[in-house]
């Protein structure tokens, strides 16, 4: 009777997060399209507002082909399990682009669009398709509920802005990119949100144990502190150049350090092996039990 | 008369340096009539261009635009950061915006006739009055506006470009532009503040609260109504009424 019981709240949460998310998803298509369909002001550059418009496209493209191919057994077959978890990637994106601009201080609306700043349309690109790949790496491997998904793209979501947060204090690249307009800053920045999500899809994905377990699984995303360390000292050479007026080619060399962050975070995923032969998850793993023990 | 994309574009000429930082938003719903009349303020304190001078005129209503014009007869490249919308609708505006619309639109003959040059040094130009009023009144057009660090040109460009003085033209320095005068003053640029006497003095920008903070710009939009078609303005909706919430389109 219990079990009844509780499949039958489990039925009832499921189908008000759908509607929540529904209604997110909503809010976000219309706000995020609204300002760009508008002919007015007459300043905003149409670059940007190609770049604003295809973002969704591409992300819930990604979304999409991760639920048909790497769910859930339960979700790849299910046309409304998939809609659900698509309209939870909306919520999701609405949520990330809202912490963008209050955390961040990096807007796409004011900055990117209204304000026609380079620097801050490529750092939101960024920023938007590494908040994707969290969402869809949550999404990868068997789970029993939304809230697998919730709770370890959630762990991914803290862990991206905390980076983001240290990198601002030592490197302070949120106001060289939205006051300061630095073209080569947004370029390594949004690269490095972009490459830091597929570090952080990585370690969200894989099937779901219990909470404890996926905090600890989480862990194999540690390479992505590296990945925060190399933008840091990438980010003091160019404070330093700028600082002792040597002319770099920001641009060029900011697009290559692009790349070459993105192919890191790629050789990471393919090179790190799976969750239950790492190394570093035994020894994790160990210590849980230990620390169960006492 | 000229239509808005023409007034646009004589006050933010595409060859012009300063021109990324020209707001639209007043130019985007501009009032029919544009009969006011110009005065011409003295402005003795500018009497030829100075190109290490950046001035920024905060004055009440059409004043800022009167004064910006005089200035570009000296030589400046005038730049308009007004970011409060004209709310052509049957509610009363928080701030009358209507005079620095006309103004700007009557401007434009001026303008038009002198030859500045695109590499001049700029005055911006802000209505003092942005913040005046009690916000969010019910049956009320919330136009009230704030400039942000974004809004203007970084220390670094100013500095690239040969500036190293600023002159503020107000009666007082506004909270919303201390924070963007203390970082070019952290960065080595002069302020001085030049009120109603005409007579510019050095000062000292003090620290306004939530410097450099990151939630700083948050905090202050979240107090204020914003347009979907940039800026700041939107009808508040009596208690009985329903708008929405979110961008208004007014």
């Amino acid at each position: 009777m219990d079990e009844i019981y509780r499949m039958d709240i489990l039925v009832i949460l499921e189908f008000l997060v759908g509607i929540v998310s529904i209604y997110c998803s909503y809010k976000f298509l219309d706000k995020w399209y609204t300002p760009l369909f508008l002919k007015r002001p007459l300043n905003r550059s149409k670059t940007a507002k190609y770049i604003l418009g295809l973002l969704p496209v591409v992300s819930f493209g990604i979304i999409l082909v991760t639920l048909k191919m790497l769910a859930s057994f339960d979700v790849v077959g299910n046309f409304l399990y998939i809609m659900m978890y698509m309209f939870l990637g909306g919520a999701w994106l609405f949520l990330g682009i809202t912490l963008m601009s209050c955390i961040f201080d990096l807007s796409w609306l004011d900055d990117a669009l209204n304000l026609n700043n380079t620097a801050a349309l490529i750092a939101v690109a960024g920023g938007f398709l590494g908040l994707t790949l969290i969402y869809s790496g949550a999404n990868i491997g068997n789970g029993p509920g939304w809230w697998c998904v919730v709770f370890t793209g959630g762990l991914g979501l803290v862990a991206w802005i905390i980076l983001g947060l240290i990198i601002n204090i030592c490197t302070k690249n949120f106001e060289r990119i939205t006051v300061e307009r630095d073209i080569g800053c947004g370029i390594r920045f949004g690269a490095y949100l972009l490459a830091s999500g597929i570090i952080l899809a990585r370690a969200c994905a894989g099937d779901w144990i219990s909470f404890s377990m996926t905090v600890v699984e989480f862990t194999d995303g540690w390479s992505v502190l590296t990945l925060a360390g190399l933008l840091i000292l990438v980010e003091w050479y160019y404070i330093y150049s700028a600082k002792s007026g040597k002319n770099n080619n920001a641009i060029f060399g900011s697009i290559l350090l692009g790349i070459i962050f993105i192919t890191i975070a790629i050789m990471i995923v393919y090179l790190l092996p799976p969750t239950t032969e790492n190394p570093m998850y035994r020894a994790a793993l160990e210590l849980f039990n230990r620390s169960l023990h006492v | 008369m000229k239509d808005s994309l023409s007034i646009y574009k004589i006050w933010a000429p595409d060859n012009a340096l300063w021109t990324q930082w020209t707001k639209p938003v007043l130019f985007t719903s501009l009032p029919c009539k544009g009969d006011c009349e110009l005065t011409t303020p003295n402005a003795d304190y500018m009497q030829i261009v100075d190109y290490k001078t950046v001035i920024i005129v905060d004055l009440p209503e059409k004043e800022s635009v009167e004064e910006g014009l005089v200035l570009s007869r000296r030589g400046y490249r005038p730049v308009p950061l007004y970011n409060g919308v004209y709310g052509n609708t049957k509610f009363p505006m928080i701030v009358n915006v209507e005079s620095i619309a006309e103004a700007l639109q009557k401007g434009t003959d001026i303008l038009s006739s002198l030859n500045i040059r695109a590499d001049a040094p700029p005055v911006f130009m802000l209505d003092s009055n942005r913040m005046t009023g009690q916000g969010k009144q019910p049956g009320r057009y919330d136009n009230r506006w704030c400039i942000f660090p974004q809004d203007m040109p970084s220390a670094s460009f100013l500095l690239k470009n040969g500036i190293n003085k600023i002159i503020v033209r107000s009666a007082r320095i506004q909270e919303d532009l201390s924070h963007i005068l203390l970082r070019y003053q952290d960065q080595g640029i002069t302020i001085f503040l030049c009120g109603d006497d005409g007579i510019s003095k050095e000062v000292k920008v003090s620290k306004p609260s939530l410097f450099m903070s990151l939630f700083y710009r948050f905090k202050v939009t979240l107090g204020l109504s914003r347009n979907a078609t940039g800026g700041f303005g939107a009808i508040i909706p009596e208690p009985q009424n329903s708008l929405g919430g979110g961008f208004r389109y007014g």
